[in-house]
C-alpha cells in the first residue's frame, strides 16, 4: 500500500451525504419530539431512528452493494426480533384490561384468565 | 496440516475466506441485535403497560447529553467509513487519520456518558430507595436506562479496543495482507454499535418531552 493519494474527493463522497441526512433526521428528531402529537411522538422518533439504523447498514456498513448472504445473515437477526416481538405482544395485547389494567387485589395477578374465560 | 498453520496469510487474502470472514461478521452482529432485542422488548412491554410513568421518567434523562452523544456517535461512524473508503483507494493517510479521528469520537462519547452519569447520580436517578419519584415504574424506566446505555458503553469500550488495534496496525511501515479486511470487519462492529445508539436515543431521551 502506498501513501498519500490525490483523488480524496471521491472517498467523501458517498459517506458525506449519507452523515448529511444523519444530522438532518437528528434535527428532525429531537425538534419533533417537543411538538405535542401525543402517541405520534413515539411513533416519528422511533421511525426516524430506524431510518438512521438502515442508513447506516445501507451506506456505511456496505449492505447495498453486499452478497446476498450477508443480506440472510443480517436480516436472519432481524426476523427473531420480529418473531420475539409478534409472540410477547401477540400473548400480551389479548389478555384483559391489557392497556388500562384494573387494580388487582393484594394476593392476586392480573395475569390470570377471568373465572368466566375459562369455564363459559 | 497442523491448527497453528491453518490460517496463513494466503488463506486471508483468498475471496472465499475474505467473504466467510464478512460473513462471520454479520453473523455475530445478528446475534448482538437479538441481545440487545431483547432488552428493547421489555422496554417496549414495560412501557405499554406504564404509558404515563415511562413519559414522566424520561424528562429526567438529559436531552442535551443524548442529542451531543448522538451525533458524536453518528461522526465517528463517518470517519470509520472514510477509513475503509480510503483503504480501498490506498490513501493510508487518510486511513490513519480518519481512524484516529473514530477514536477521538469514540472517547468523546464517553466522557459526555460520563458526565450524564455523574449528574444523573447527583439527582438520585437510580433505582432504589432514594429515587425520587413514587412512581415504581419510573424507577423501572431508569432501570432499563441503566442497563441499556451502559451495556452500549461497554461495547463501545471494547469498539475502542478493536479500532485501536487497527490503528496500531495501520502505523506499520508494512502493511499485512489482510489489512483490509481486518479494517472492515472492524467497522461493521464500530456501525452496530451506532445503530444501537440511534435506537437507543428515542426511547430515552425524547421520551415525555412533549407532556
Amino acid at each position: 500500500m502506498s501513501g498519500g493519494h490525490p483523488d480524496r474527493r471521491w472517498i467523501w463522497k458517498s459517506p458525506f451525504p449519507v452523515w448529511l441526512a444523519l444530522c438532518v433526521l437528528l434535527g428532525a428528531t429531537g425538534t419533533i419530539a417537543w411538538l405535542p402529537l401525543g402517541i405520534g411522538n413515539m411513533l416519528v422518533s422511533t421511525a426516524i431512528g430506524m431510518i438512521k439504523a438502515i442508513l447506516i447498514a445501507l451506506f456505511f456498513m456496505h449492505l447495498v452493494r453486499a452478497k446476498g448472504t450477508l443480506w440472510l445473515a443480517g436480516l436472519a437477526g432481524l426476523l427473531f426480533l420480529f418473531t420475539m416481538f409478534l409472540l410477547t405482544f401477540g400473548d400480551y395485547t389479548t389478555r384483559p384490561n391489557w392497556w388500562h389494567p384494573a387494580p388487582v387485589p393484594p394476593g392476586q395477578s392480573n395475569l390470570e384468565f377471568p373465572e368466566h374465560a375459562l369455564h363459559p | 496440516m497442523s491448527g497453528a498453520s491453518f490460517i496463513t496469510k494466503e488463506s486471508w487474502s483468498d475471496p472465499e475466506q475474505e467473504f466467510r470472514a464478512s460473513f462471520g461478521m454479520w453473523v455475530f452482529l445478528s446475534t448482538e441485535l437479538l441481545f440487545f432485542g431483547g432488552l428493547f422488548l421489555a422496554y417496549a412491554e414495560l412501557r405499554s403497560q406504564n404509558y404515563e410513568a415511562f413519559a414522566e421518567a424520561g424528562k429526567h434523562a438529559s436531552f442535551f447529553y443524548g442529542t451531543l452523544n448522538t451525533f458524536i456517535l453518528m461522526t465517528s461512524s463517518f470517519a470509520i467509513a472514510i477509513a475503509v473508503g480510503a483503504q480501498e483507494r490506498t490513501d493510508i493517510k487518510l486511513v490513519r487519520f480518519a481512524l484516529v479521528a473514530t477514536l477521538v469520537f469514540g472517547f468523546g462519547f464517553l466522557i459526555v456518558k460520563g458526565l450524564e452519569y455523574h449528574e444523573d447520580i447527583e439527582e438520585h436517578l437510580i433505582p432504589g430507595a432514594e429515587f425520587p419519584s413514587g412512581m415504581p415504574a419510573a424507577q423501572m424506566f431508569f432501570a432499563l436506562y441503566w442497563v441499556m446505555t451502559g451495556l452500549h458503553a461497554l461495547h463501545l469500550t471494547v469498539g475502542l479496543g478493536v479500532v485501536g488495534r487497527v490503528w496500531l496496525i495501520a502505523r506499520r511501515a508494512e502493511l499485512p495482507e489482510n489489512f483490509h479486511r481486518t479494517l472492515e470487519v472492524s467497522a461493521l462492529y464500530w456501525h452496530l454499535i451506532d445503530v444501537i445508539w440511534v435506537m437507543l436515543y428515542p426511547i430515552f431521551y425524547l421520551v415525555g418531552r412533549s407532556t
